[in-house]
């Protein structure tokens, strides 16, 4: 709807202008992030300077895992970055307003905190996603081109819908005992996990990361799908994992909004 | 004496009570070696060795790694930073102990239950995964390793208060912290070993206080650096906490000042 | 330490009802106050109305909607103001807060322009919108708050202790808008306070509630009537007083010397103000009504 966009927009320009008024700290968050980032690339590109293959990937695939995990993170981020602060929300009295306002408390309580450098970070990622994909997908025919492609696209949407749930469940939990937050960071922690393509791992923790935290699934199943490994069940089940996971997310957001009394007076 | 010791304690019961900070420190940890050791697990199939450390030197690293930065990166500077910026510094001023002991007594206890709770989630793992560890050949290697460790707490100490200090000047001083943290944890091989990336880095490294912090430390108990190495590397890490020391008085005493000019 | 570590693992939670029978009509256009001591259930009604709170038992019906249904066109009509909480962004100024709700409540451009600026002059704000937030003193945040709240002039306006912490002053510039408001825009207000002159000056109609029940609902003058029989004479006499004389007028509240504070029933005035003139050398004397308190007070007594 347009007055969503309209409020979404604005929402954003507001918390620009907070950063801005910090703006030396933004540019060290900038600086740490973009560190991360860079000492990353350097990390997987030296590698493969003393290696062929890890796991059977090529420098190019492991890259193209790397920097997925990045893309789904950073947009997930922009988007929802505001949950994080749902417990402070509730606390302060905030989340009284967004519920008498006409604008659906949970966009609300997730808009609260775009952050423009996540749009920043986002340049050199998508710039290398770009870089990497003519590499990875020289020698496939028009037709698989096409296919793969649109299964990344789609994976990566798919895993914005997971990231999107998770975050969705922690908040319901914190709207009703206002204790669960830490549980929140914890996902930052678990979805670095993601930055190297899952197979390193045992397959009890792959089993984990795919049907307990869907970890795998949001940001390694979209580069397998681009890299032509994915089977058909598999890219079911990361849909209908989706599918489920945000039913459940959205039932839980109301009716933990329906036991709420508002803590504050 | 009795009075850092209650602030200790004190301190280790806040450690406690803020579960929060204490387990996403934990979380952090332990998700990053889970990461890197089957990272470096998939990269040694079919191989004994790789970038001159064998397998069990390679864990060895990886696991001495969550214990190292329990044990050197861990520090209340962020609190003493809100403390600065909040004003709060100024009601531990007053008191008849001195701010730098408290703030040591409060690090100690940081360092001490993060110690704790890094031993034992690297033994279990080991035990777990029948992990290879290396232990060193040499009984003075211990006492070296000792050394080695015990000045890159204190090399980690300087550099975190300086950093701090910058919240005297200003109140936006998260960012910069952060982006200083990273750096270091990066350059210091707190992540993985400095023999990855091209060499020109690790010369870099090696010389500025960076890679005496973990890397450093971590090798000469691995036995990998020895002899003429070690003693430079030793002469580097003194090299620069005589050079912290130095600044961090000067940043202190000037930082205090400004503080109080600004009327605390 | 033993404590440290229990906390680790356990928390605990209690359940308390707030609000036990209350039931209660309004008109449209009417300006209606909330009475009652902290912890009498007020807050709690005006979360109920409001939709933030889910009632266990009843009906609430706002301009034919069920607040707790939260639906957009109710919403759109609705308003509330809650004490010293606020709603406007802390760091940045006033004015990018009130954009925000131009957007949210879908306020066209010029409507925005003319609203603001008729707002900013009632309530004297000119210059305050351009400060940031926290820069502001209670008083300066609170009409800005009030000013925010009204932008897409709500039918509906409830005001949770709107007045609390203020000098008077701003006490009654705050009234003062209220009024008006409510007058021009023939807006439903309703408003909770423990401020006597809040409720006095502007409400016709008040609602006295205490330990979560209503103790009264209708006019605050018939209120007057019923709890406040008696009228407050004050008297200044150029020689001492005798007190015992005046005792058989009247109350005797307090005395001084030569100033004394009665009371006497309101059919008696006359009469005993006929015989305190011919008896005492008066150099100053006044007639009031029982101040606001000591009725409510007299109301709780009765029925609490």
């Amino acid at each position: 709807m347009k007055r969503y966009w309209q409020v979404w927009k604005r929402l954003a320009v507001m918390a620009f202008l907070m950063q801005f008024t910090n703006r030396w700290s933004s540019l060290g968050w900038l600086g740490g992030k973009f560190v991360r980032l860079a000492f990353f690339i350097l990390f997987i590109v030296s590698i493969f300077r003393h290696v062929p293959s890890v796991a059977g990937y090529s420098l190019e695939a492991v890259a193209l895992f790397f920097l997925t995990f990045n893309l789904v993170d950073i947009i997930a981020q922009i988007l929802i970055r505001g949950i994080y602060m749902v417990g402070r929300d509730i606390r302060e009295g905030d989340m009284d307003f967004y519920l008498i306002q006409p604008v659906n408390a949970l966009f609300r309580v997730c808009s609260n905190l775009v952050d423009f450098l996540d749009f920043l970070m986002l340049i050199p990622v998508v710039g290398l996603i770009l870089w990497v994909f003519p590499r990875i997908l020289a020698g496939y025919s028009g037709e698989a081109l096409l296919m793969n492609g649109l299964l990344y696209v789609l994976l990566c949407a798919n895993g914005l819908v997971i990231a999107f749930s998770i975050h969705v469940l922690v908040a319901a939990l914190t709207l009703r005992t206002q204790q669960m937050e830490e549980t929140i960071w914890m996902y930052r922690d678990l979805v670095n996990l993601g930055r190297f393509p899952v197979d390193i791992y045992t397959p009890f923790l792959q089993v984990i990361l795919t049907f307990v935290f869907p970890i795998a699934v949001m940001v390694s199943y979209p580069s397998k799908a681009l890299l032509g490994l994915l089977s058909p069940q598999k890219i079911v089940l990361a849909f209908a994992l989706s599918a489920a996971l945000l039913a459940v997310a959205l039932e839980s957001w109301k009716r933990a909004l329906k036991h709420y009394s508002s803590v504050s007076s | 004496m009795g009075k850092y010791w209650a602030a200790f304690s004190l301190s280790i019961q806040q450690e406690l009570y803020y579960r929060a900070s204490f387990l996403m420190e934990r979380a952090r940890s332990i998700t990053v070696i889970i990461a890197f050791y089957a990272f470096w697990s998939a990269v040694f199939q079919g191989r004994d060795t790789l970038l001159g450390y064998t397998r069990s030197q390679m864990f060895t690293y990886i696991l001495g790694m969550n214990v190292l930065r329990a044990l050197v990166f861990s520090d209340k500077t962020w609190e003493l930073m809100h403390e600065i910026n909040t004003g709060k510094i100024s009601s531990y001023l007053m008191r008849p102990i001195s701010y730098v002991g408290f703030c040591l007594s409060r690090d100690a206890a940081d360092k001490a239950t993060q110690l704790v709770s890094s031993i034992l989630e690297v033994a279990l793992a080991a035990w777990l995964l029948k992990i290879p560890l290396y232990w060193p050949a040499h009984p003075a290697t211990f006492a070296v390793f000792g050394l080695t460790l015990a000045l890159a707490i204190v090399l980690y100490f300087l550099m975190s208060y300086i950093v701090a200090t910058f919240a005297f000047w200003t109140s936006e001083s998260a960012g910069p912290r952060f982006c200083f943290e990273l750096f270091l944890e990066f350059s210091s091989g707190a992540f993985f070993p400095l023999d990855v990336l091209p060499r020109i880095f690790q010369s870099v490294f090696s010389f500025l206080p960076f890679a005496s912090l973990l890397y450093f430390p971590l090798n000469v108990f691995l036995e990998r650096i020895t002899g003429p190495l070690l003693a430079r590397g030793l002469g580097v890490q003194v090299f620069w906490a005589v050079l912290f020391v130095w600044a961090a008085r000067r940043l202190w005493e000037r930082g205090l000042k400004a503080y109080s000019a600004d009327g605390g | 330490m033993r404590g440290a570590f229990r906390a680790l693992f356990k928390k605990e939670n209690r359940i308390v009802p707030a609000v036990q029978d209350i039931s209660f009509d309004i008109a449209p256009g009417e300006l209606v106050g909330f009475l009652g001591p902290n912890g009498a259930g007020k807050t709690t009604t005006l979360k109920v109305l409001s939709g933030l709170l889910y009632p266990t038992s009843g009906e609430v019906e706002i301009l034919g909607f069920a607040p707790w249904k939260r639906e957009k066109d109710f919403q759109m009509n609705f308003s509330m103001v809650m004490g010293q909480r606020t709603q406007l962004w802390w760091d940045l100024p006033a004015r990018e807060t009130f954009v925000l709700n131009q957007k949210i409540f879908e306020i066209s451009d010029k409507d925005f322009r003319e609203r603001r600026a008729r707002i900013t002059e009632l309530l004297d704000i000119g210059d305050l919108l351009e400060v940031p937030v926290k820069k502001l003193s209670l008083g300066e945040r609170m009409k800005a708050e009030l000013a925010c709240a009204i932008l897409h002039y709500p039918k509906i306006l409830l005001l949770d202790e709107p007045t609390l912490g203020l000098d008077l002053v701003m006490q009654k510039k705050l009234r003062n808008f209220i009024r008006d408001y409510n007058r021009e825009t023939g807006s439903t207000i309703l408003l909770t306070s423990h401020n006597m002159a809040d409720v006095e000056e502007l409400c016709k109609r008040v609602i006295i509630i205490d330990g979560g029940r209503i103790l009264y609902d209708g006019d605050l003058s018939k209120i007057v009537e019923r709890y406040a029989p008696d009228k407050l004479v004050t008297l200044t006499s150029s020689v001492p007083l005798d007190i015992a004389g005046l005792k058989a007028l009247g109350k005797v509240i307090s005395h001084n010397g030569s100033s004394a504070e009665l009371e006497i029933p309101r059919k008696d005035v006359s009469r005993v103000m006929g015989l305190l003139l011919a008896q005492v050398p008066v150099v100053d004397l006044s007639i009031e009504e029982l101040p606001i308190e000591e009725i409510i007070r007299r109301v709780f007594l009765e029925n609490g």
